[in-house]
């Protein structure tokens, strides 16, 4: 389990958050999110069903991305379940500018003298 | 495409249908809802890009199991909610069968530090308080929810495979927990531990009928819908 700072965002935050914006705003599904974090890392592997997931969650209740059910009937038309969309939210969109310029700014990591 | 038709994501359905069919109602549904979607969009990817089916399964089983500690604590975390306890206390099953799988791998590693493998020394003490802990919180549970029902004169016998599979288990967490319980005792008290070990037993018989015949009507089911 990781652990981190109030206010702060985990790796996987991170990338799921830019691959919302950069998906914006249409949305993101779960397996499509999968698949971009592995290719971003040039991964084999997908990510677990659980860590994905469960992130997903976890920036849902936090206010960072908004979730909502694709239309039924569109889905059936296709042949296949129903997925639930991310969206980013502007509150996502706050925490990554913050995440960004905290890398862009060495003092925030600098340990003091 | 069909989740059944690959065994890893046969296995991965299963496995989200497991955590999160006690969990509360919205979040369970969402969850299983969301990674069946998943398995699906999996299987589909792997079809077009011509995978071979054994590997997309792996992938998928592979995935399920690397995911199984964050989805146990997303399930912890889901019980923290207000109203759990005493919904427990409504359905004890779910809440009895997870103790029991703590239970039983506990009081038999307990059990070999006292016998055939000494050396797990301190291990097995430690075990051997936690079997017992485990076995009282099962007792306490099954019983509180017991005189429960009996109040709220609501003991209902339902004659289905899940629900005789479910009373079984339950039957068989209460007594593994009661013989371990017992067997402390002395006098008339220690027959009582004999006596677990028996119904125990009996409620195994029950739970592999139960589980029997769940498999031949889905089996059943399966072989209508295809013939049909």
């Amino acid at each position: 389990m990781a652990f981190r700072k109030l206010g702060t965002l985990l790796p996987l935050e991170r990338r799921v958050l830019e691959l919302a914006v950069r998906h914006a705003p249409a949305g993101v599904y779960g397996f499509a999110l999968a698949q971009e974090l592995a290719d971003q890392q040039g991964a084999t592997r997908l990510v677990s069903h659980g860590t994905l997931y469960k992130a997903l969650d976890r920036m849902r209740r936090a206010g960072l991305l908004a979730a909502d059910w694709e239309d039924a009937d569109a889905a059936a038309d296709e042949g296949r379940p129903r997925r639930r969309i991310y969206v980013v939210t502007a509150e996502g969109n706050r925490a990554l500018q913050a995440a960004v310029l905290g890398d862009a700014d060495p003092r925030l990591g600098a340990a003091p003298a | 495409m069909r989740v059944s038709s690959s065994p890893g994501a046969w296995l991965a359905a299963w496995w989200v249908r497991s955590y999160t069919r006690t969990a509360t109602e919205s979040e369970g549904a969402d969850r299983r809802a969301e990674v069946l979607a998943d398995l699906h969009d999996e299987l589909l990817d792997a079809r077009n890009r011509r995978l071979r089916s054994g590997l997309a399964s792996r992938s998928i089983l592979g995935r399920a199991l690397r995911g199984v500690p964050a989805d146990l604590v997303w399930r912890l975390q889901l019980e923290r909610q207000p109203g759990r306890l005493e919904w427990h206390l409504a359905h004890p099953g779910s809440l009895l069968a997870a103790l029991f799988v703590l239970l039983v791998p506990a009081s038999m590693v307990a059990d070999a530090a006292r016998g055939p493998a000494p050396g797990l020394g301190p291990v097995g003490g430690t075990l051997s308080a936690l079997a017992v802990l485990l076995s009282a919180g099962i007792v306490v549970v099954a019983g509180v929810a017991l005189v429960r029902r009996i109040l709220a004169r609501s003991v209902r016998l339902r004659w289905g495979a899940t629900s005789v599979r479910r009373a079984a288990l339950s039957a068989m967490a209460v007594l593994w927990a009661g013989a371990l319980l017992w067997r402390f005792a002395d006098g008339p008290l220690e027959s009582l531990a004999a006596l677990s070990w028996a119904g125990f037993g009996l409620a195994l018989v029950v739970y592999v009928l139960a589980v029997t015949a769940g498999l031949a009507r889905t089996v059943f089911i399966d072989i209508r819908k295809v013939s049909s």
